[in-house]
């Protein structure tokens, strides 16, 4: 199929968006695994160090308002899409990304720091399963960032016109998606372990 | 393109903003919705910090409070509020799958009522 032609299902649902929100549904299920394991786990540290002795929550929080920020920048962009404003676009599209990168630098640190206090992959189950849940959103996040980069640099070189698709609907969508798992996270993960 | 064809494309453009102003919220309420968001998370933070504001009501609090958020982001930043009724039943059914997943592997573990 071309590209620019419309996807849609018999019902005149657009084919490309309902895809988009059947993924996001299945990944809230995988996200429900990782978070439920956390909690399976949250007590076995094999005398490690725990929730209480590592996390650090004013860091964390400042970490969740900049996500949460870029939610609010992200749905500007998608606004100015909306309105074929592409300077504006733009400029959301690379705010979003940049507190993306922010939030993925403070995860870093907080990993650099953790394994330094003694908390690496394998020391109890509780660190593996920590790991495995932030490690993975924070691959979304990633993965988010590469999105957005990709759809700043399509627009510069061919635009980001109604015809070519939701792209930058998808990607938003996507985005948020990011943002509400990391609301269930830090509540669940952090705010009610300490 | 000649003027009077640049000139319709101007005006749907005008009409299909002022639709999707209409449909969806406009930046300033998006502004508003980022704040509200933000308070609900620093009241989450300081609620945390409230000596003898523990056990059930400190966990039932923060779990609403991060429903209101994670609902307010679906409804109004993910505009899913505005979608067919397929892709809200698509999502909610997901989000049940997931609460659903969560209760049976901590109950196959009977680590349900220790979880919090």
């Amino acid at each position: 199929m071309a590209a620019g032609v419309a996807h849609t299902t018999s019902g005149g649902l657009d084919l490309r968006k309902t895809a988009m929100w059947a993924f996001l549904a299945s990944e809230l299920m995988f996200f429900g695994a990782l978070i439920s394991t956390f909690l399976l786990y949250r007590g076995r540290t094999n005398g490690g160090p725990d929730a209480k002795e590592l996390f650090d929550i004013p860091f964390t929080s400042v970490s969740s308002f900049v996500l949460l920020m870029s939610s609010l920048t992200m749905v500007l962009a998608h606004n100015a899409w909306e309105k074929h404003d592409q300077r504006q676009m733009r400029l959301w599209l690379m705010s979003t990304a940049g507190l993306g990168l922010v939030f993925l630098g403070g995860q870093f640190f907080e990993f650099s720091t953790f394994v330094h206090e003694g908390l690496k992959l394998d020391t109890s189950p509780f660190a593996s399963s920590f790991y495995m849940l932030t490690g993975f959103h924070g691959a979304h996040v990633a993965v988010g960032v590469l999105m957005l980069s990709t759809m700043v640099i399509l627009s510069y070189r061919v635009g980001l016109d109604h015809k070519r698709g939701m792209n930058v609907e998808l990607v938003a969508l996507y985005w948020h998606f990011v943002d509400i798992v990391w609301i269930v996270i830090f509540t669940v993960v952090y705010l009610l372990q300490v | 393109m000649t003027v009077t064809s640049e000139a319709v494309v101007e005006a749907e453009t005008a009409d299909s903003a002022d639709q999707l102003e209409a449909d969806h919220l406009g930046p300033r309420a998006y502004w508003l919705i980022a704040l509200f968001l933000a308070v609900v998370t620093a009241v989450e933070i300081a609620i945390t910090y409230i000596p003898g504001f523990d056990g059930v009501p400190l966990v039932a609090s923060l779990i609403i409070l991060g429903v209101v958020k994670f609902l307010t982001v679906v409804a109004f930043f993910m505009h899913l509020k505005y979608e067919p009724f397929t892709m809200n039943f698509m999502f909610y059914f997901g989000l049940l799958g997931a609460i659903a997943l969560f209760v049976a592997v901590l109950l196959s573990f009977q680590a349900l009522f220790e979880t919090f």
